[in-house]
């Protein structure tokens, strides 16, 4: 079971991994860059400003943990509408495989909040400790008073920022404008305190210091997303046929002649590379399809005047010289599960009635035989109003014979967001039939008969004359 | 100070894993726990239940859920690294 030789397992202990040596990615420009830089301002601008978004004279996207509700623009969710929350968290997984069979790892290399908040942290590093080969002598430097203040620059950054971060994860679970009178006045919670710096300090460690770290050794979903992709995917790919052999060259060298392939061994693509992988040693796990080397690639291709596309997208079957399929059953069947998921979704939310009702039979007595031969059971209604405003609501009962309501002609006002329970008795003739019917609750809203939801209860009744005695008031 | 964040050991990598995937599941659960339980019906029932709000019922039961979450992942790894010959074992030294 422990192998063969487990001492030299054991013994080797670390040896299997790298040691791992800080990486210093170059900083690169090209489209790719552009477009993660857009990428980065889009999603980290809609994390920080969406908060303080107002809609209908509250915050337009706010999960109240207080209060247990769900504000999403114009959607208000309730405990009862969790099957939604999953349901979008299902479609959201979804979405992730279907543009990871198709494009590869662009979550990763793009949306990833990981590489977001590791883009802003380095860019911060960037402007206060410098360029790549300004960090590398600044960190191999002894200390100075001149290390200590970009080194403490940078810090002072970092942590102000990884703060904002905190705060503002908080302010999406607790009113955020309260949130900032409290934090401006020192009065902030102590829970709210906790997770401001908790999150806070999870980002600066996270973004600030563990990096491509947590790509390489934490992310679960680096380790299965290859089970999305097959040789139709896209891929950051070296073209080792044009790149081969590789080596340096004389500046005019005319371009093949002379025998090298078009790669001049610069390494840019390594030293711009997040996780300090080489791209040329083929598709790596770590690789996050940044794409900064192709940028890097493409930026000298054009300098030393060959076309673009040394490193570039492509998918192992065009590397292979097939034809690539875009349509193929696995984008189909993503494809067809996140259209049936979606309109579902946007389905079941237009249908969705604003009102709740819950039926609990009263425990203490099945049933009550009274004076005039009528059988009682009781009921309690719990009438939850899901909408913002108080609504007026009707009672009614059917099923089983004809029944009466007591109090007859139920009807109560319930506040905006309130359950409002009711006790409700109701009657029939003994036996009228016997045994345990179905009969079923109805709440109306009196403004609007469409809004109503229904319930099921039973309805018991002592089984023939000769029991009546024995169950007459039960345990009441 | 120009060693960091480096030296990850395979010590710190085997809590890194055990860490953030038992934080993303215990978020999940959180979810789905608190979907079904509200607050307010654990107050009664956790000792000192009287100091906390809401919230903190909330962050305790994150880190409660964090807590096991991490301790089954933790034993896992331990089990597991214990019985099993690691796959290049050998092949390597």
């Amino acid at each position: 079971m422990s192998g063969a030789n487990p001492p030299t397992a054991a013994a080797s202990g670390d040896s299997y991994y790298e040691p791992h040596h800080k990486i210093y990615p170059r900083e690169v420009q090209g489209r790719f860059a552009r477009l993660r830089t857009l990428a980065v301002f889009v999603l980290l601008g809609i994390y920080y400003l969406l908060p303080w978004l107002e809609l209908h004279g509250r915050q337009a996207v706010l999960f109240d943990l207080r209060e247990r509700k769900f504000y999403i623009l114009s959607l208000v969710m309730w405990p009862q509408d969790f099957i939604f929350l999953t349901w979008l968290l299902i479609i959201a997984a979804l979405t992730l495989f279907f543009f990871t069979a198709l494009a590869g790892r662009l979550w990763c290399g793009f949306a990833c909040p990981q590489t977001v908040w590791t883009e802003a942290y380095l860019w911060m590093e960037r402007i206060t400790e410098g360029t790549r080969s300004v960090r590398m002598k600044l960190d191999a430097a002894p200390w100075s008073l001149h290390k200590l203040a970009r080194k403490g620059s940078k810090q002072l950054l970092w942590v102000g920022f990884s703060l904002w971060t905190g705060f503002t994860f908080v302010g999406f679970f607790s009113p955020i404008r309260e949130l900032f009178a409290n934090a401006a006045t020192l009065n902030l919670g102590p829970w709210e305190t906790f997770w401001a710096f908790f999150y806070g300090f999870a980002t600066y460690g996270n973004a600030g210091l563990l990096r491509e770290q947590v790509c390489k050794y934490m992310c679960p979903y680096a380790r299965f997303q290859s089970a999305m992709f097959d040789k139709d995917t896209l891929i950051v790919t070296y073209d080792a046929e044009r790149g081969e052999p590789r080596g340096a060259r004389k500046r005019e060298t005319v371009r093949g002649s002379s025998g090298l392939g078009d790669c001049i061994d610069c390494t840019w693509c390594v030293q711009v590379c997040p996780t300090g992988i080489d791209i040329r040693k083929g598709l790596q796990y770590e690789c996050i399809a940044c794409a900064a080397c192709i940028d890097a690639c493409d930026n000298v291709m054009d300098r030393v005047g060959a076309p673009r596309g040394l490193i570039r997208h492509t998918t192992q079957h065009a590397l292979d010289h097939r034809t690539t399929h875009v349509v193929r059953p696995r984008v189909l069947v993503y494809g067809a599960l996140l259209t049936v998921l979606v309109a579902g979704f946007v389905v079941a939310l237009t249908l969705r009635t604003p009102l709740g009702l819950d039926v609990i039979r009263d425990r203490n007595s099945l049933f009550r035989v009274l004076d005039d031969g009528q059988v009682e059971n009781v009921y309690t209604l719990k009438i939850l109003n899901k909408t913002e405003r108080e609504r007026h609501f009707d009672i009614s009962v059917s099923g089983a014979g004809a029944l009466t309501l007591d109090p007859p002609n139920l009807s109560y006002d319930v506040g905006a967001g309130e359950v409002y329970p009711v006790v409700v008795r109701v009657r029939r003739a003994a036996f009228d039939p016997a045994g345990s019917e179905s009969i079923r609750f109805k709440v109306t809203a009196s403004d609007d008969p469409q809004v109503s939801a229904s319930h099921e209860a039973r309805f018991l009744t002592p089984e023939g004359p000769e029991q009546q005695g024995h169950e007459h008031e039960s345990r009441h | 100070m120009s060693t960091y964040p480096s030296e990850l050991t395979r010590r710190a990598r085997a809590i890194g894993a055990v860490v953030w995937a038992s934080f993303l599941a215990a978020s999940v659960g959180t979810m789905f726990f608190f979907a079904f339980v509200a607050p307010d019906d654990l107050l009664g029932s956790i000792p000192a239940g009287d100091h906390l709000d809401r919230i903190g019922v909330y962050t305790l039961g994150f880190f409660g859920l964090w807590a096991l979450s991490a301790l089954a992942s933790a034993l896992t790894l331990y089990i597991h690294g214990q019985s099993t010959p690691r796959p290049d074992a050998g092949a390597q030294s």
